[in-house]
């Protein structure tokens, strides 16, 4: 029962999430967060409406010496897009090869990543799951974003969301993350600020991204 | 002494005459429509009047005067050309006769990413001269440059490859600027 209830979990998600940078052909994208636990940055270059290639920088900070760094170069395809009239949901997922280090190791490193969502102009739902392998461990962020925008704005207007994430890494001791978050878009630019709840207390997180 | 007093109080009149027509310079406005929406002046209400660069403005409504103040220039050389190409975009029936507009419905439009994505896509391609998405409407509104065209097949390839579906494409006779101010109004208003 109990493994068909997560089937059930993961099969809705996966049918309504949505995707990673991946932009329009031939435009650039710069994505960064800044966490209590986990921080990264990632600039690339679309080529199609599909696929983006680029630079990946992740750090794992879970305290008790734990930390995990790793700088990739980054391929995203977008798997399946599903366009509605009033929605649109995408299914995309991405990889890296590069180095990392980790309790004072240093070799090659692995990326993978799974994204799905799906948004209208009022609601957006996205799952997301990154990991990061280096040869002396690894981490698991899955992280679960739930968005509402309280009013309708145009591209040329400042459009507010509020959002709710949970969000797990694997290794971290602290169990689940959780918090509310104001995102703001006008145009190119997405601007997050959040604060996230753990069992270490508050904690104040960023993120930004752009199209260019 | 009298004539110096004389003198004094011509100064202070030509100084006053001066401060009380500082408008003196203000080029009039030439036309009857509005210059960004072409729309008529006074029917939508009482006319935005301003004054730019020693130029009078005068716009339908509020809604234009964004438009206005983020591309003054563009609307300075428009009512420079006595307004030459508002004129030449709406003939007296309403009809367009200028460069060629291209109304996109588009399935997926959903946030700004999108309405980016899609604005930065056609914006490349060097028949086009403006581009303007409205979300709520699932519009995209391209303005063709002059003799140029933009066949369905052309559209419908490029908002797939942009990640879009293209629903339906048609080609209004109305001028850019008076279906955009249309469909800002329209989505304002929801």
């Amino acid at each position: 029962m109990r493994k068909a209830l997560i089937a059930l979990f993961a099969f809705a998600c996966t049918s309504l999430l949505q995707a990673q940078m991946i932009s329009a052909p031939g435009i650039n994208f710069l994505k960064a967060e800044y966490g209590h636990t986990f921080s990264f940055t990632e600039i690339g270059r679309s080529f199609t409406g599909f696929r983006a290639v680029g630079f990946g920088g992740y750090s794992f900070n879970t305290g008790e010496g734990k930390s995990l760094e790793a700088e990739v170069v980054l391929l995203n395809q977008l798997l399946k897009r599903w366009n509605n009239e009033d929605s649109q949901a995408n299914i995309s997922i991405g990889g890296g090869v590069g180095r990392g280090r980790s309790g004072g190791r240093e070799g090659w490193a692995g990326t993978l990543s799974a994204q799905a969502d799906w948004e209208d102009r009022h609601w957006h739902i996205m799952l997301q799951e990154q990991a990061v392998f280096v040869p002396s461990g690894s981490r698991l962020a899955s992280t679960l974003m739930g968005g509402w925008a309280p009013w309708l704005a145009e591209y040329d207007e400042w459009a507010p969301w509020i959002y709710w994430t949970l969000q797990h890494e694997n290794g971290q001791g602290d169990g689940f993350t959780h918090g509310p978050s104001l995102v703001l878009m006008h145009q190119d630019l997405l601007l997050e600020l959040r604060v996230m709840h753990s069992n270490h207390g508050y904690h104040a997180e960023a993120g930004i991204r752009s199209l260019f | 002494m009298k004539k110096v007093l004389h003198l004094f109080i011509c100064l202070i009149g030509l100084t006053a005459f001066a401060s009380a027509s500082p408008n003196s310079d203000v080029k009039p406005y030439p036309l009857d429509r509005c210059i960004v929406s072409d729309e008529k002046l006074g029917s939508m209400g009482e006319p935005v009047v301003f004054v730019y660069q020693d130029q009078e403005i005068k716009l339908c409504c509020k809604a234009c005067r964004k438009d206005f103040d983020a591309e003054p220039q563009k609307y300075l050389e428009k009512i420079k050309n006595n307004g030459a190409d508002a004129k030449k975009a709406v003939t007296s029936e309403g009809q367009s006769s200028g460069g060629t507009v291209v109304r996109l419905t588009v399935d997926g439009l959903v946030c700004n990413f999108c309405a980016s994505n899609i604005t930065k896509t056609f914006s490349k391609l060097p028949e086009i001269s403006a581009v303007y998405v409205n979300l709520a409407a699932k519009t995209v509104l391209l303005e063709l440059k002059s003799g140029q065209k933009l066949p369905e097949e052309k559209a419908k390839e490029i908002v797939t490859e942009a990640g879009f579906n293209l629903r339906e494409i048609n080609y209004p006779k109305e001028s850019f600027d008076s279906i955009k101010v249309t469909l800002k109004k329209n989505s304002n208003s929801k």
